[in-house]
């Protein structure tokens, strides 16, 4: 076969990156960010201290670029000027120079918080797209040292990512400790559903009293649209309406044990999301139906009548994602990332 | 300028120079045929159907090119002879109690989805016009015989059997040879297997724990990717028992070779071909590819399919195709009342012989199981690819 319409492998993993919601900023560039506007409001960096790229980067342990950006975004809102030379001056006041020793004082505490935590939510989603883009193919063994080579993070920090993985089900451990990423059968996806049956129509009846009204009114208007506008909505747009309607609708359940289960049993809704990058939309008509009416009904507080067509949608999802699983099983298999070996 | 040609892709089984040349002669508009192997065939129609306008496979990939969105609904009142189309044997969309899977999803429904019924008060529309099919199993060497205990009855068990150790042969293609290795693990009393046609993990682990131990003590020669591979294979000196097909069986005898086809007590392994139209073909290339599904009932490719052992959905028009001996051979099930042809002019069946298993009736009643993609695919492949590369 000549050509196909199967991406290239990072074209495919890039596309997938839209991993299950951990922590908060996804970024270095924000954690310093944050870190530095903290100790500015604080007076612990006290204004005319002069901030050089390269001196913060040491002090915290990170590189130049996420330092370069966060002082670039400090200086758009204000609260550092661009100094004569290089790098920025804090506040209004004269520039002086910090020793080093000062700067270390000042931003020692906050090292190992950024560096580490910062650093393995930085690449997560990445590697999250990756691992999950082979899901339907096969089974794969991931190397804890070659992932962190393949990223330029140490082995801790691909350890920590990997642990996260795990908690969201994406890969387990086998009996010899190794990080599997086991393959996506036909039977996960009837267990997952099975399990989101179950719960989803109690979590919608716990969040129910807590969704605002006008993120509601908001989430249905923008599902009628896609309907109006089908199949021309396009993948990415049915996409981020799933990630609304079993993301974003539950984000504020109190039961985190709850919310964990839910999220575990999600993963077979990566099908339709590979499914649609790589064939026409055709079928998602009726599940976009679906999914504004169970808006509209929890807009009119009609909270049975939603729980019931939520289940009953889930329900009726079977077939298709059992039968998108068997499409992506006879496409060749995309090729798999350096730390990543193929199991039979 | 000659108009550009109607593209269809297949593979040997169906495709054959005789039927590709007899397509050429009747039809008035150039034909490019191109022939691949199963699962190219299938890949290929999932992932570019810009590149054909008729898809002729196996039945279990019409599910897949629909959701796939690869191909487009056929109106059924534009398919002359579709009041006389059974598929294997039997009506379509009639409660077919010993047709299973192929007839399950013949139909288009209005809301887009594949169902074993019409809708009603509509004309039917179909994802696939049935055509042509059989019911298979196993060839073997008579000398074979000789080994077996006096009351022994030919059965799929013999694929694993230890006598003739490393000297069996199988497809590459798991669609089919999934199903018989099952039937045969089965019938070996090897592995619990509730329907070889839709294995649970279980039964796949348990299956193939089997598979890679025959395997690693060498008990099977190479596979066969094509029927041709499988000619050659079964007529070298290594391979003694194999998965065949009809047109490889018809072929083997035809060169002389003393092989038995067997009619397995536990049942046939049962397939159905039949054509798609690409989601892409329109306008006057969508007129030529309805000639082309027409034609395909006409009598003329059913004499040919025939001739390699094959039956057809449409067989009133084979009255005036094949000749009365070959009728009653091929499919009453009767002796042969003379020397009739295969392919390429060779003499396929000598006078007096009898196929096995019966009419064609008798045999597509016969099926236990048919070839398919089933629900853990994607599970049985990766298990597949692990027993060949070993």
């Amino acid at each position: 076969m000549a050509e196909t319409r199967i991406p290239e492998r990072n074209e495919l993993a890039s596309e997938l990156e839209d991993p299950p919601r951990i922590g908060a900023s996804a970024f270095l560039y924000e954690s310093v960010f944050g870190l530095l506007q903290r100790k500015i409001a604080s007076g612990a960096m006290p204004t005319g201290a002069v901030l050089k790229e390269a001196a913060v980067a040491i002090h915290l342990n990170v590189s130049r670029a996420p330092v370069r950006r966060a002082l670039a975004m400090l200086a758009e809102r204000g609260l550092l000027r661009p100094a004569d030379g290089q790098g920025y001056v804090v506040g209004e006041a004269i520039p002086r120079p910090l020793s080093a020793r000062e700067l270390h004082d000042i931003l020692a505490e906050a090292t190992e918080d950024i560096s580490r935590s910062a650093t393995w939510e930085r690449i997560f989603s990445r590697v999250s797209g990756e691992v999950t883009a082979l899901l339907p193919f096969g089974t794969y063994r991931i190397q804890e040292a070659e992932l962190g080579d393949h990223h330029a993070v140490s082995r801790t920090v691909a350890r920590e990512v990997l642990w996260r993985l795990m908690d969201v089900r994406l890969i387990e451990k086998d009996r010899k400790s190794h990080w599997i990423a086991a393959q996506m059968t036909a039977r996960v996806v009837r267990d997952t559903l099975e399990m989101r049956r179950v719960l989803e129509p109690q979590a919608l009846a716990n969040v129910a009293p807590l969704l605002e009204r006008s993120w509601l009114e908001d989430l249905a208007r923008r599902i009628e649209a896609a309907v109006a506008r089908f199949p021309a909505c396009g993948a990415a747009e049915i996409d981020a309406i799933e990630k609304d309607m079993f993301g974003t609708m539950y984000a504020g359940l109190r039961n985190t044990r709850m919310l964990g289960s839910i999220r575990r049993n999600q993963v077979a809704l990566i099908v339709p999301r590979l499914f649609r990058r790589h064939f026409p939309v055709r079928d998602d008509l009726p599940s976009l139906v679906a999914y504004g009416q169970i808006v509209r009904l929890l807009c009119a507080e009609a909270l049975e009548a939603a729980q019931i067509l939520l289940r009953t949608q889930i329900e009726r999802s079977e077939p298709l994602v059992l039968a998108r699983l068997r499409v992506l099983s006879i496409l060749p298999p995309p090729a798999t990332q350096p730390y990543m070996i193929a199991v039979h | 300028m000659s108009p550009p040609p109607l593209r269809i892709i297949g593979t040997s089984s169906t495709l054959t120079a005789e039927l590709c040349r007899a397509a050429r002669q009747d039809l008035p508009f150039p034909i490019e045929f191109e022939i691949l192997d199963g699962p190219s065939c299938m890949r290929r129609g999932v992932l570019k159907p810009e590149s054909y306008d008729v898809y002729d496979q196996w039945f279990y990939s019409l599910d897949v090119l629909w959701t796939a969105g690869a191909i487009q609904a056929i109106d059924t009142t534009r398919i002359r002879r579709w009041p006389q189309v059974r598929i294997a044997g039997q009506i379509p969309g009639s409660a077919a109690k010993q047709v299973g899977a192929p007839s399950a999803q013949l139909f288009v429904r209005h809301d887009g989805t594949l169902a074993e019924r019409p809708d009603d008060h509509a004309p039917p529309r179909i994802g696939m016009l049935p055509t042509t099919y059989n019911a298979d199993s196993f060839g073997y060497a008579r000398e074979l015989l000789s080994e077996l205990a006096p009351d022994e009855t030919e059965s799929w068990a013999w694929l694993l059997d230890d006598r003739w150790h490393g000297r069996c042969t199988l497809s590459l293609d798991p669609a089919g040879s999934a199903v018989e290795l099952a039937l045969a693990a089965r019938a070996a009393g090897l592995v619990d297997v509730r329907d070889p046609g839709n294995l649970t993990i279980e039964e796949i682990d348990a299956l193939f724990q089997v598979l890679l131990s025959l395997k690693r003590r060498g008990h099977f020669t190479r596979f066969w990717g094509t029927s041709e591979d499988s000619v050659a294979l079964m007529a070298g000196a290594n391979a003694v028992i194999g998965s065949l097909w009809s047109p490889a069986y018809y072929a083997l005898r035809g060169m002389g070779r003393d092989i038995i086809h067997g009619a397995p007590r536990e049942g046939y392994r049962g397939w159905h071909s039949g054509l798609c139209l690409s989601a892409n073909v329109t306008g006057a290339m969508r007129d030529a590819a309805y000639a082309y599904l027409n034609w395909w009932l006409d009598g003329t490719p059913g004499a040919i399919m025939a001739r390699q052992g094959y039956y057809v959905s449409v067989v009133d028009t084979l009255r005036e195709t094949l000749s009365q001996a070959e009728w009653d051979y091929w499919y009453e099930g009767k002796p042969a009342s003379e020397d009739l042809p295969g392919l390429a002019s060779t003499i396929a069946v000598r006078r007096g012989e009898t196929r096995e298993g019966g009419n064609y009736l008798n045999r597509v009643a016969r099926i236990t199981a048919w070839s398919t993609v089933m629900p853990e695919h994607n599970y049985l492949a990766r298990r597949w690819r692990e027993f060949l590369e070993l």
